[in-house]
């Protein structure tokens, strides 16, 4: 009973975080509009007319139109990165695994390129087949990464980091090959160099609707089957003693991962280490219950990279830096920290 | 009140397929009734871990079957398995800090559904299985920081938690210390014994095996060389067949079951000259 209580608590919390981040982030900017403005302004569009208009067209245009795609993009990316590195970490067992580090991200992007090159009128749901492409890849990369980094049924820390750095590397030298050799590529790179950095490009609704509800139903999959991700907790073996159907399992969870970072990956590129932080830091609070994890990443993360994305757009404004800059430079001397720290524990 | 389900393993053949050159199960036989206790014996290789890894259905041989009171094992369900087999390994290496409550929680898994929390039948089944392998004070200390005989506990206890018919063990004392050995030993005999679990063991170690089973297996080589009480199959020339050495079997001074003693070449001390370290002093001086 105690327990859940415990999770509605640190749900409601987390909840409140995720209002309150995502609100901070509309209303900063260039034109600055208090958050109280923000609600009536997205109450007016729920219910028109349920509330007297206090606002100029401009200021809605700016909420609506501007301000808002991008948090509620930066939102999907959060989550989905930080969902991805609950669902990686409990499956390899390791606590530093993470989309970025791992290069399911690399796997992605390069996915993601190779959909771009197809010719313009190749289409899924007229969604275009960056997201497709994104997910392919992001799978391969995985898969790539868990097999070369086993050793005898485990995934040291140190062969993963290995194996995830070699991968990555290859990967990111493919992608650099294409745009070298590609002047369709080259057209496009601004958003190209934005891509690899990590920046949130979203500027319409439209691009986000397949990638909203990609990344719902990866972390609502994901809550799905959190508890066996506890079982794994005890390795292979010790999963399949307690009744998982092991290899089966394990699909589903590198495929709803590859999912999850492609959702993220297609609308900003490279953003590292939110994986990596966020679990972390939340599993410092609640305890390593993937079933609590996987809902309160989804939160925190979410509201973590909404507050990351505000502080890139802000920080040397006009000038906005990607979002991806700001993440690695709080989240690599943070996984170096770890590194140190476990080091004993995993026998470098 | 769970009650032992019987074992039936009928002619079992197994070989990893890639390098099939040499089976690693020739043709086991092995019935064990429901409530008994079985160790398995042999040295390294001889086909310990297999068997056990077929009892569970995670192998499936070649040859032959398995059974589970009457059904099928490759028959059944991974889940059906699992509740109602369970398996104590050497060691668990845990990654993450989860108490020992949350730990021996993991043997509901195969009782629970995905997004079903825990009933109060499982919180009984965790509370009788902490009491029983007396972890109760430790119950909210992470399982990273307890001695490895305290581990081995509660990896029992998380067997027990998934309330088994059956109970396998792969050289479960295997990493411990003597009275650790002893402690996680009895408490398995005190399952077989109140709750009539059925046992099957892999052991390493001859003398824990012929004080606490009562039934023992030895293998040679993936086939079954002896099966009887510890004094038909502890014998120190059944032992110098299957292991190649000299040893001579003398009863225990208490429990009267076989205890092997290992014998050095010329029966004194490795070290030594021909004389043991006792006659030394007691010889005459001068």
């Amino acid at each position: 009973m105690a327990r859940r209580y415990r999770l509605a608590a640190v749900l409601v919390t987390l909840l409140l975080f995720l209002a309150v981040a995502m609100l901070l982030a509309a209303a900063i900017g260039a034109v600055a509009i208090p958050p109280a403005r923000i609600l009536g302004i997205v109450a007016h569009r729920l219910a028109p007319s349920a509330l007297s208009i206090s606002w100029s067209p401009s200021e809605e245009a700016i909420i609506m139109d501007v301000r808002l795609v991008r948090v509620v993009g930066a939102v999907v990316v959060g989550s989905s990165l930080a969902v991805a590195g609950v669902l990686f970490q409990g499956l390899l067992r390791n606590p530093m695994a993470d989309p970025y580090i791992i290069g399911t991200s690399a796997g992605a992007a390069l996915g993601a390129t190779l959909a771009l090159l197809l010719p313009a009128g190749v289409a899924v749901l007229g969604f275009g087949l960056v997201p497709v492409g994104a997910f392919w890849g992001a799978l391969a990369a995985v898969l790539l990464v868990y097999n070369l980094a086993r050793v005898g049924g485990r995934t040291p820390v140190v062969s993963m980091l290995l194996a995830g750095f070699a991968v990555s590397s290859v990967l990111a030298a493919i992608m650099s090959f294409l745009l070298a050799v590609n002047g369709q590529l080259q057209e496009k790179l601004p958003s190209v160099f934005n891509f690899l950095l990590g920046g949130i490009a979203v500027s319409r609704w439209s691009q986000l609707a397949l990638v909203l509800p990609l990344g719902v139903a990866g972390v609502a999959l994901a809550r799905y089957f959190s508890y066996h991700l506890n079982a794994f907790s005890l390795g292979e073996e010790g999963a399949a003693y307690l009744g998982i159907n092991v290899e089966r399992e394990k699909l589903l969870v590198l495929g709803v991962g590859s999912l999850l970072t492609a959702a993220a990956v297609s609308i900003s590129g490279l953003v590292g280490f939110v994986g990596l932080v966020v679990p972390h830091a939340l599993r410092l609070v609640l305890g390593p219950d993937h079933r609590m994890l996987v809902p309160a990443a989804a939160l925190a993360g979410g509201g973590f990279l909404a507050l990351a994305d505000l502080l890139a757009r802000t920080l040397l404004s006009p000038t906005e830096l990607p979002v991806g800059v700001l993440t690695a430079l709080l989240g690599g001397p943070f996984f170096i920290y770890l590194i140190r720290r476990t080091r004993r524990e995993y026998a470098f | 009140m769970p009650v032992g389900t019987g074992v039936r393993i009928c002619g079992v053949s197994f070989a990893y397929p890639p390098q099939a050159r040499r089976a690693v199960l020739e043709d086991v036989s092995l019935d064990v009734g429901p409530g008994e206790m079985v160790a398995l014996l042999g040295p390294n290789g001889s086909g310990k871990t297999t068997l056990l890894r077929v009892i569970l259905g995670l192998l499936r041989p070649q040859q032959g079957e398995v059974f589970l009171d009457s059904h099928r094992v490759a028959a059944v369900p991974r889940r059906r398995i699992a509740q109602q087999v369970a398996v104590v390994p050497q060691q668990f290496h845990m990654p993450f800090a989860f108490t020992v409550e949350e730990v021996v929680m993991l043997g509901r898994t195969p009782h629970l559904r995905p997004l079903v929390e825990e009933g109060p039948a499982d919180r009984d089944a965790v509370r009788a299985a902490l009491d029983l392998a007396g972890l109760a004070p430790l119950a909210g200390r992470p399982f990273n920081e307890l001695s490895g005989g305290e581990r081995q506990r509660v990896i029992v206890a998380l067997a027990l938690a998934q309330e088994p018919r059956v109970l396998l063990l792969d050289e479960p004392v295997a990493h411990l210390d003597i009275h650790q050995q002893v402690e996680v030993l009895e408490l398995v005999s005190r399952l077989n014994r109140e709750r009539g679990v059925t046992v099957v063991a892999a052991m390493h170690d001859l003398n824990l095996a012929s004080l606490y089973f009562r039934r023992l297996l030895l293998l040679r080589r993936g086939r079954v060389f002896a099966d009887g009480e510890p004094g038909q199959v502890i014998t120190a020339d059944n032992l110098e067949q299957v292991f190649g050495a000299r040893v001579e079997v003398v009863p225990h001074p208490t429990a009267g079951v076989p205890y092997v003693v290992m014998m050095p070449r010329n029966g004194t001390p490795g070290w030594g000259d021909g004389l043991a370290p006792g006659r030394q002093n007691t010889a005459p001086v001068g």
